[in-house]
């Protein structure tokens, strides 16, 4: 199938009524909860995991898709009108986007960040049309060294690349490996570290860590802070951004966009990084540096698009070789999974209605999300108002719900609370629980990757190297791992030369 | 800085302790060799690697050079802290969730969310109750009947 004639297959699959309507219900509770603060796309994605059993697997990779999308516009919202990030990649907007609507120009900021959105959002997902066959193509070629070299980048990448301290992202990516591996080993059938509890032997379960992780503990740190939010109160107006806004934002909307594709695809890097990326590119450039942190249009839009192009670039590496770069992925990956799809080279020749219709359908969403945002501008504030002493008994009790409608086993439940007390524990103490999902998820992977590669060369580790593109991986990831002791080195001996 | 170098400590040392765990017990599943690994060799390499950086962080607390990362502040304006907020709720999610399939689903929804709403968001009794038989119904029309989600009927079963 051809691109144009897969994507005209795409549309037909995605127009389906029951599609088109899990299209819409993905994008609008992502944009809810990219509104809300305390909750975030990956919580709310494993939340409904159990919630597509029922519906047809192209419909459930739409929605889930449609979440994760649509809570990188509705973040920005929050940021730009109360100053606190709705969802985490929207960070960087606060910057900006609501010393803008300080100076009442709340309207253009929405606006260009809607419409920045948009705009990156389809060329990013234009982006996986031409690109995704292709590397499709080449990801035939991968066989268990080269996957394990592509995972060992991607723990590599996790580690330098999130903010904070190596060591402690370091230590994350260890626990979260170390927690793989619980449950039966799936070559030897021995149980690992299962106490003899039936619940673990099929392993920690993903939805009760992440909606603990992610959901619970947020909740927690939340509720221990009695605070007052700055709401912005005045009449929001005026949402098409000027002429002069469009010349401003045009360039840093095509730059973010772009720079937010490409470190999207990379493993292990997510939404949140190319964003401040994006506005430190922004602030260099500009003829006007001291502008930005005092509402600088391109601070808002060159991020936002970044943050929306990084989730079409994070759809590549999973629908080609069927590894997950980031923890919404990871639960994208789980659905697959869960609808016995695994996705990887094949899928686009052997499941052309999943992976046409998941695009197509991304090329709709956003389109919606546009419509649907300007308009509820007004809902998302009045959503604000709600005071977070009726939300957060909402959200502990979808976290409940989510954790036992996936299980039904009261352990789960058990499983939930110890990771929502670890997560709060986590993120007081400096550690980020993003890398250790990622690394429980890609860990299983890369032990199975790994044993399997010295099956088959019987037992030679040599097989990871001998491999031209195996080696080249794993080279990158070595030079990965000695950029920050090298970089330094050089910059001493160029400061040297020039003194 | 200090208590902030005890809490790096505690962490770091909590970090060793199970990794160190995790170490001898990996050694006794089947570790194998590099060339045939079996079950135990990779919990082994991961839980060895994880103690020499929970080591090396425990280090980096002890000499206390460390700072804390700024973290992105996602709280604004005055902000007063509430322990005892965090602690009654996880005892009533504890306390819910021991519950939970024993007295069904509505019982112990109601009775948690009454609490949550009562006490800690500090709404009038009628009202937190009313809201949370509310919010109960709701969810378990939309989820048990609705979402054909089996949630526990407990004493109603």
């Amino acid at each position: 199938m051809d691109l144009l004639g897969g994507l005209a297959y795409g549309f037909a699959v995605s127009l389906v009524p029951a599609n088109l309507m899990a299209c819409f219900v993905g994008v609008f509770v992502g944009t809810l909860i990219g509104v809300l603060p305390g909750i975030g796309p990956v919580a709310t994605m494993s939340l409904l995991l159990p919630v597509t059993y029922a519906m047809s697997p192209a419909a459930s990779i739409i929605m889930l898709a449609g979440i994760y999308y649509g809570a990188m516009y509705g973040g920005s919202t929050t940021s730009i009108l109360a100053n606190i990030p709705g969802e985490a990649a929207s960070v960087v907007t606060c910057l900006d986007g609501y010393q803008m609507a300080r100076t009442g120009r709340a309207g253009p900021a929405l606006g260009i960040a809607a419409f920045g959105s948009f705009i990156a959002g389809t060329l990013s997902v234009l982006g996986i049309t031409v690109l995704a066959p292709a590397l499709a193509r080449v990801a035939l070629r991968f066989g268990p060294p080269e996957i394990f070299a592509v995972l060992l980048l991607g723990f590599t990448l996790v580690t330098h690349l999130t903010g904070g301290s190596k060591l402690r992202t370091a230590a994350m990516v260890l626990l979260g490996m170390l927690l793989g591996t619980v449950g039966i080993d799936p070559i030897s059938g021995v149980a690992r570290f299962t106490f003899g509890t039936l619940t673990l032997n099929d392993g920690v379960g993903l939805v009760p860590m992440i909606m603990g992780l992610f959901g619970v503990s947020e909740v927690f740190l939340n509720i221990e802070v009695q605070g007052r939010r700055h709401l912005f109160k005045a009449r929001i107006a005026g949402l098409l951004p000027t002429r002069e806004d469009w010349r401003a934002a045009a360039a840093p909307i095509g730059r973010g966009s772009v720079l937010g594709f490409i470190l999207g695809i990379v493993p292990g890097i997510g939404a949140i990084i190319p964003t401040f990326i994006a506005y430190a590119l922004e602030k260099r450039l500009s003829t006007h540096p001291e502008r930005f942190g005092r509402g600088a249009i391109e601070g808002v839009a060159g991020p936002e698009a970044a943050n929306n192009a990084a989730t079409g670039g994070a759809l590549i590496p999973l629908l080609t070789l069927g590894v997950a770069p980031n923890a919404p992925m990871a639960v994208l990956l789980g659905a697959f999974l869960l609808h016995g799809v695994q996705p990887g080279p094949l899928m686009i020749t052997e499941r052309p209605e999943l992976f046409w219709g998941v695009v197509a359908s991304m090329y709709l969403g956003n389109v919606l999300l546009l419509v649907l945002n300007l308009p509820l501008i007004g809902l998302w504030v009045q959503l604000l108002r709600v005071p977070y002493g009726i939300l957060f008994p909402l959200i502990l009790l979808f976290c409940v719900i989510g954790v036992w409608s996936e299980s039904g086993n009261a352990a789960d439940l058990v499983v939930l609370l110890v990771f929502g007390l670890l997560g709060y524990l986590m993120k007081k103490l400096g550690f980020e629980p993003a890398p250790l999902v990622l690394a429980f998820v890609l860990g299983r992977m890369a032990e199975e990757a790994l044993r399997q590669s010295l099956l088959l060369s019987r037992g030679s580790p040599a097989i990871l190297v001998t491999r031209p593109l195996a080696s080249a991986i794993l080279a990158l990831a070595v030079a990965v791992a000695a950029l920050p002791a090298i970089v330094p080195n050089i910059r001493a001996r160029l400061r040297g030369l020039s003194d | 800085m200090a208590s902030m170098a005890w809490r790096d400590a505690a962490s770091a040392g909590s970090l060793a302790l199970v990794s160190l765990y995790a170490l001898v017990a990996s050694t006794h599943l089947n570790v194998g060799t590099i060339t045939r690994p079996g079950p135990g060799f990779f919990p082994c390499v991961l839980a060895g690697a994880l103690f020499l950086v929970s080591l090396a962080l425990l280090v980096r607390a002890w000499r206390g050079c460390h700072r804390m990362a700024p973290t992105p502040s996602t709280k604004e304006g005055d902000t007063v802290r509430r322990p005892w907020v965090l602690v009654a709720t996880v005892a009533a999610l504890a306390i819910y969730i021991a519950v939970f399939e024993r007295a069904g689903f509505l019982l112990a929804t109601v009775a948690l969310l009454a609490f949550l709403f009562g006490t800690l968001a500090r709404y009038r009794w009628p009202i937190a109750i009313a809201v949370a038989v509310v919010v109960t119904l709701a969810s378990y029309l939309v989820f048990n009947t609705g979402l054909q989600v089996r949630l526990p009927a407990g004493v109603w079963g």
